[in-house]
């Protein structure tokens, strides 16, 4: 049973009311649930919080008689599901007018709907409201606080940005309780659905750096499953690569990786080199491509640098 | 979980980043960075140590978000995601609210970017005002995601200064200058027994060395260790968990970084370590005073391969003319592809690179903001608490291999464990891996493919199942050479003489010259009919794991095959089936690249 109202005299600011004020209703029924007293029940309820008008459906349907714009909290609508059924071809019109005479963020709360207006949602959300939610035979819905659909977001250069609302604390506290719900019932959105033809598109391969004329490659991935990282690993195993034949003037033989096995005997017998360029020493970020050294720790100048042929164990 | 106080500040802005290998933390860090110079507060966070309740109050955000998988969001971004997600949210629920997304992402991937993406249009389907297109960094640019992050940076900058100018008089600093350091250091006393940092978290275990024993035959190519630890204390952990090592770095390594960094004479001086931004992050479990030695030992990772970031902060720091020279070259747009032959190709280490640019000065107080955090690592339990509640047992292949550089590169982690010796004490973590549940009921069957490492959390399943009475269990081990890497084949070997276990395993490299290699999903493949009985008949719950390249696909299809053959079923489906086991729960992939 929902508590009376406490009606609070100015000097007794320790005493809470139960229930606060609310902003006006409109309570709409028809012959059936006025007969089988629902709709007395719904005004006797709201009537404990708030003001409340009162109009039948058929009234509205034909326009006997008009709402004002804007001028309703919420408006509650309780039918029988032969009321509901006989809607369904007029309940686009119906919304609309309950729409407009809401006001910004006020409910629109029906009851007792069950499965008798499969078109609900849809229409909903057609005549611009947000479904908040829909359980145990009831649907409730919001009309937005600005016209959904717009966002003022800034497309290249920066252009003066509409004012801010005024921020509002009860709407403000009563979304702060909405999102905080730490059990909500609903099912989650499709949230691919929120993505546009142009969000699916993906960049084209990377252009070639403008001026310059060495072939930009593409890198192997992680988990190449392209073949690039075979490639890539083949290329290595053709490159050439650059053996010192251990003599004393320091000089170089360029071969196959292939042919490096074979190599790497004879060079395994051969005495140590000794660096001879004046550049080697420095390590690979400043030694050039054809630099012997490649692939060795930086050294000091005139170092002996033993080059070790020992087999790969890898 | 972190709570706060909402951001009332006129200049706040929440950064939220939601990283796989680090990269968008990077990014977060460098944005609070740039909106400090444009005179903001930042704060930032891994989005999940948000509290999700805090939005609603928020007025000015920044995500940074990075694309996992083939297109899903960021593991740790799944709790957030879903509560937007709820279809009862007004579309003004966040209408105080300006945004801004940049995302990070793979453009060979048909879903690049998807998780920003799909984050940008929800913020504003619920009324956030987003105040610029959003930022998507491609890994196939040839400078990576700086490519789109660099401009993106510079548009926001723009953005934020018209929303929110400077106050009067007040000017932002250029753009190359250095950014102050994110701790300051003042000598320290010594205490005198410095408690390990990790036991302050409860996840962390002393644990000693029983064993540490290489399994691969002596003349294999690879290095694959059984070790076993041993806890002071009961401890717990279910099949799926890992054991997670905190590396230490050789200490001659360590020597010669500190020398060619000129901190020879200091590195065993103490420091206290005071943190002067909180938004710029320091490594885990930090102790509050520190040698630079206990510093590149524990916490900076020389052995990191260096990023762009790197390079661009060591150009502050080098003297010489050369190396200014190269460093610029680096990282110009032209010289990108050279960067990347340099360091990445090649996976350079930092320690590697310092010794080529010698003349670099880094002040110590710098250290933090030049050298990443040493991350710890994780690993597979391959061993179950039914069997003894004191032990946690790891398959780890130790990491060497070798690139043009001639000096073979090694994983920090796995040398530290392949170092560690019987009667050695090491703090270990156990966390939950999260993927793994075993089903309810023991006499449900449960198959399990395990191929190299991926044995490791195959075993726990069945140590911990055939210590519960089950009978029903299946294996299917890939490996390369029965008589070379077949882990653990005694003891799947002396369970399938028991009747606790069907044995079945692939050598890829046993079949003689010429006849086609067998893979687990061969053998799937020949047992067709008994894995439709076990998976369509009898509920058999699956586990993949392992490593995430061509594996898991070949297993599912061969799968797939199996229920389309003596399921009776079309190929749709049977593809139906797999994917809602999937979503049942009862097809696990635990892989690992």
């Amino acid at each position: 049973m929902a508590p009376t109202a406490i009606y609070i005299s100015h000097s007794d600011t320790n005493v809470i009311a139960a229930t606060p004020i609310k902003g006006p209703a409109l309570a709409i029924g028809s012959l059936s649930t006025a007969e089988d007293g629902k709709y007395q029940s719904l005004i006797t309820d709201l009537e404990e919080t708030r003001k409340v008008e009162k109009q039948l459906l058929d009234r509205l349907l034909d326009r006997a008689t008009a709402l004002s714009p804007s001028s309703f909290a919420s408006v509650h609508v309780i039918l029988s599901p032969s009321d509901y059924e006989g809607l369904a071809q007029r309940l686009s019109e119906l919304l609309a007018q309950l729409h407009s005479s809401l006001e910004p963020l006020g409910t629109l709360h029906i009851q007792n709907v069950s499965y008798s207006l499969p078109n609900l949602h849809s229409e909903l959300t057609l005549s611009g409201f947000t479904v908040l939610s829909s359980a145990e035979g009831t649907v409730i819905a919001q009309k937005p606080a600005h016209i959904v659909g717009t966002s003022s977001s800034l497309n290249g250069s920066v252009t003066a940005l509409p004012l801010r609302r005024r921020i509002d604390p009860e709407r403000k506290a009563s979304k702060k309780a909405l999102w905080t719900l730490s059990a909500p019932a609903t099912p989650p959105i499709d949230a691919e659905s929120l993505l546009t033809d142009a969000d699916r598109q993906r960049p084209a391969a990377c252009e070639p750096i403008s001026g310059s004329n060495t072939p930009r490659r593409k890198k192997a991935c992680k988990n190449c499953t392209c073949g690039l990282a075979e490639l890539e690993a083949e290329e290595l195993a053709q490159s050439k690569v650059v053996l010192l034949n251990g003599a004393e003037s320091g000089g170089a033989v360029e071969v196959l990786q292939s042919d490096k096995e074979r190599l790497i005997a004879a060079a395994a017998a051969a005495p140590k080199a000794t660096s001879s360029c004046g550049n080697c020493y420095l390590g690979d970020a400043f030694r050039c491509s054809s630099c012997p050294y490649l692939g060795l720790p930086a050294f000091k100048p005139g170092e002996k640098v033993e080059i070790d042929f020992g087999m790969d164990d890898i | 979980m972190h709570t706060h106080a909402a951001n009332n500040h006129e200049r706040a802005i929440t950064i939220l980043y939601a990283t796989e290998t680090g990269n968008a933390q990077d990014l977060a860090e460098r944005l609070a960075h740039h909106c400090r110079r444009l005179q903001f507060t930042p704060t930032v966070f891994s989005i999940d140590a948000y509290s999700p309740e805090e939005l609603i109050s928020e007025t000015l955000m920044v995500f940074i978000i990075s694309t996992a998988g083939s297109g899903k969001e960021p593991r740790t971004m799944s709790t957030f995601w879903n509560m937007l997600l709820r279809s009862d949210l007004p579309s003004d629920l966040f209408e105080d609210l300006d945004y801004a997304v940049f995302g990070l992402g793979d453009s060979t991937y048909e879903k690049f970017c998807w998780p920003a993406k799909l984050l940008s249009r929800r913020l504003a389907s619920l009324g956030a005002r987003e105040i610029l297109p959003r930022g998507e960094g491609d890994e196939q640019h040839h400078l990576g995601s700086d490519g789109a992050f660099g401009p993106w940076l510079l548009k926001l900058s723009k953005v934020l200064l018209h929303l929110h100018p400077l106050p009067e008089g007040t000017e932002v600093p250029p753009g190359d200058t250095l950014p102050p350091p994110r701790v300051t250091l003042t000598p320290g006393v010594p205490a005198e027994d410095i408690p390990e940092p990790l036991f302050k978290d409860k996840r962390y275990h002393l644990a000693t060395i029983k064993q540490n024993d290489r399994m691969t035959a002596p003349d294999w190519y690879q290095d694959v260790r059984h070790l076993e630890f041993e806890f002071d204390e009961d401890v717990y952990y279910e099949p799926g968990d890992v054991a997670v090592i905190h590396p230490h770095v050789p200490a001659v390594d360590v020597e010669s970084f500190l020398s060619s960094m000129g901190y020879a004479n200091i590195a065993d001086e103490p420091f206290t370590i005071e943190h002067n931004f909180p938004d710029q992050s320091l490594p885990d479990h930090l102790p509050e005073t520190a040698t630079l030695r206990q510093l590149f030992t524990r916490y900076l990772d020389i052995t990191a391969v260096p990023k762009r970031s790197f390079f661009s902060t060591l150009r502050h720091f080098t003297t010489d003319e050369l190396e200014r020279e190269k460093l610029d070259e680096f990282l110009s747009e032209e010289g990108a592809d050279d960067l990347y032959d340099y360091a990445q190709r090649v996976r350079r280490t930092i320690r590697e690179v310092m010794e080529e640019f010698r003349s670099a000065k880094v002040p110590k107080e710098y250290v933090f903001d030049l050298f990443p955090h040493l991350r710890p690592r994780e690993f597979s339990i391959a061993s179950s608490v039914l069997r003894n509640p004191r032990r946690a047992e790891l398959c780890v292949a130790i990491v060497q291999y070798r690139t043009k550089l001639r000096i073979p590169r090694r994983g920090v982690a796995t040398t530290y464990l392949a170092a560690l010796q019987p009667g050695d004490k090491i703090p270990v973590g156990i966390k939950k891996g999260g993927l793994i549940t075993l089903p309810k009921d023991v006499h449900t069957p449960v198959i399990c493919i395990g191929p190299g490492t991926g044995i490791a959390p195959a075993r726990a399943i069945i140590e911990e199942r055939t210590r519960q009475g089950s009978k029903e269990n299946t294996l299917y081990q890939g490996c390369r050479s029965v008589s070379k890497d077949q882990h653990y084949r005694a003891e799947f070997e002396a369970l399938a003489s028991e009747g606790k276990l069907v044995y079945r395993v692939a050598p890829s490299r046993d079949s003689p010259e010429g006849v086609k290699r067998t893979y687990v999903q061969d053998l799937i493949a020949e047992d067709a009919k008994r894995i439709w009985e076990l998976v369509g008949e009898s509920g058999a719950w699956v586990y993949i794991s392992g490593s995430s390249n061509k594996m898991p696909a070949g297993v599912k299809a061969a799968i797939r095959d199996a229920i389309r053959e003596y399921g009776g079923k079309s190929e749709d489906e049977a593809a139906e089936y797999v994917a809602t086991m999937e979503r049942e729960g009862r097809l696990i992939e635990d892989c690992w690249s």
